[in-house]
């Protein structure tokens, strides 16, 4: 399948998760009493949990705020990364020295215990938590874009343009950065899976703030303490989660040069 | 003369590691003794003495060259609410993560092997690696729990000590952690079948599942060792995960609970305990790399 065709699928995979709480067929906050954990139904498709709210509809609803979540924490670690990585690849010598050894230093820390520790120093919520999966991911994004660039680097038209008095920036956005596209673009559909994955993980922990708000990390903590008796509540988010993370990896492994 | 230079490299990320970690935590305008003590009702003289004995009323350099020279002797600090020493925390949960750590391992390395594998002679392997890469663990992990605990009463669902008690968290956080080592093994087994001196073993007549074994193989085991070595940080990751579905005690559950309540010396304690397992191993790897490689020994 050609590049456009999936990138298409990948804007009406988004669209449709921002437009799926519209059509949700019931509200996701409603909790009604006498119907609390009731198996799948014709009349609640994912059955119910434990307050008696409609899996389904919060399953529509969790979508948009993991999904956000995951795109925000994507764009804070790919835009911080690819600058920091950058600069590193395409500065002097004594410039990388000082930048790579911190880089490593980050990545010493597991990118998880490096979000949780961010989520001591910021709180919790949902901002907190896109702030953190994203920083969790800035070293290893670096660390790649520095690799993609230095690569780039050494190829002969690069020190052409070099030769010819081409400006660094002209250089920086004309040569290196186009040419270190695919590698990026690949390594952000990673980024993207471990900012949901992160993401889903922190708020299974009860760090997503308000747990009301539908979500697919807080409808799967809250489906774990009624797992025995009703799956349903933690398998349909769950499966989500699979669904979105795979779709994403399939458009990020296309080649955009092909 | 790289050991040295490897192990000066691994100890300077650590120190720079702590810096760090000391000082971002300590940029907290609250910290957990004083919403501790605001909630027991306590007035600002019993916290500002409490927070003295603490030594936490020192200037911030005074307590960070205090805090390294305690370090240097194994204290980690006292933790801000219980009183008790980090260290202390930190033996106690250490067993059952090293043994959770162990046993997922393991199991990655014996699923990713045999994934990749798959993964080589058929497309289907791939797809099973792809769909091992999205899954989350907090969802596999409520369903092993759902099936194996509670329908078919074949493990027990928490604790940990007993060996029964292992194996569904080791095989949840290792299938979890084999979908990168499966897919690197891939690679370096299809890159490996066309090399010339496979091409040359099969012409030579050897048996399809000797030149497997025997040349192709260790062929992709720096990579492999590699790979594993950095699945292991993703493996810490997931051990908080897993001692919270499981409700297993360990560094994971111990660190989560440090991180709701604040208490940084004990999340500091811990994330510096986890550094420094992934920064040995990690050289570790480099070194076994080359008793493996005489290519890499020849360097």
């Amino acid at each position: 399948m050609s590049a456009a065709k999936r990138l298409f699928l990948l804007a009406l995979a988004i669209s449709l998760i921002y437009l799926l709480p519209s059509f949700a067929p019931d509200d996701p906050y409603r909790a009604e009493t006498g119907v609390q954990l009731q198996p799948p139904s014709m009349e609640h498709p994912f059955g119910t949990d434990l307050l008696g709210r409609d899996v389904l509809s919060r399953t529509m609803h969790g979508g948009a705020r993991s999904v956000r979540i995951a795109l925000m924490g994507t764009a804070i670690a790919l835009i911080s990364g690819i600058m920091i990585g950058a600069a590193a690849a395409s500065s002097p010598r004594w410039v990388d020295r000082l930048i790579s050894p911190i880089i490593d230093t980050f990545l010493a820390l597991p990118g998880f215990v490096l979000a949780l520790v961010m989520i001591t120093l910021i709180g919790t919520g949902e901002t907190a938590i896109m702030f953190a999966v994203g920083i969790a991911q800035i070293a290893p994004t670096a660390r790649v874009a520095r690799a993609a660039v230095l690569t780039v680097r050494s190829q002969g038209y690069v020190d052409a343009a070099k030769q010819l008095g081409a400006p660094p920036m002209w250089i920086m956005t004309r040569h290196l950065l186009p040419n270190s596209a695919p590698t990026l673009t690949a390594y952000a559909g990673v980024v993207f899976s471990y900012a949901l994955l992160n993401g889903a993980a922190l708020a299974f922990l009860g760090l997503g703030g308000d747990p009301s708000v539908p979500d697919w990390g807080a409808m799967l903590y809250e489906g774990r303490i009624a797992f025995r008796s009703a799956p349903w509540v933690a398998f349909f988010p769950g499966a989500a989660i699979t669904a979105v993370i795979l779709l994403a990896g399939w458009v990020a492994r296309l080649n955009p040069r092909k | 003369m790289e050991i040295v230079r490897r192990i000066l490299r691994g100890v300077f990320s650590l120190w720079l590691a702590y810096t760090l970690l000391f000082f971002l935590l300590r940029i907290l305008p609250g910290d957990a003794i004083t919403s501790q003590m605001i909630d027991s009702g306590a007035g600002a003289e019993t916290i500002a003495a409490r927070r003295a004995a603490l030594g936490l009323d020192q200037p911030l350099a005074a307590q960070y060259f205090d805090a390294v020279f305690r370090l240097a002797r194994g204290d980690f600090g006292v933790s801000l609410t219980n009183g008790r020493a980090v260290s202390e925390t930190i033996a106690q949960n250490l067993p059952p993560t090293v043994a959770l750590a162990l046993g997922a391992i393991g199991v990655a390395i014996v699923v990713g092997l045999a994934l990749g594998v798959w993964s080589a002679l058929h497309t289907l392997g791939s797809a099973a690696i792809s769909l091992i890469l999205s899954v989350p663990i907090l969802w596999t992990g409520t369903i092993a729990v759902y099936v194996f605990s509670a329908q078919l009463n074949l493990f027990p669902s928490g604790g940990a000590g007993r060996l029964s008690q292992l194996i569904l968290p080791a095989l949840v956080l290792g299938i979890n952690t084999a979908g990168a080592i499966g897919t690197v093994f891939a690679a370096g087994l299809r890159e490996a079948r066309y090399a010339d001196y496979a091409i040359t073993a099969r012409a030579k007549g050897l048996n399809h599942s000797h030149v497997w074994v025997r040349h192709l193989a260790p062929n992709t085991f720096v990579t492999l060792i590699h790979v594993i070595a950095l699945q292991f940080g993703f493996l810490l990751g997931g051990v908080v995960v897993t001692e919270s579905i499981f409700s297993r005690p360990g560094l994971g559950r111990a660190l989560l609970s440090g991180v709701l309540a604040g208490d940084y010396p004990v999340v500091q304690g811990i994330a510096l305990v986890m550094a420094m397992s992934y920064v040995v191993i990690n050289a570790s790897a480099d070194l076994l790399t080359a008793v493996v490689d005489p290519r890499v020994r020849a360097q």
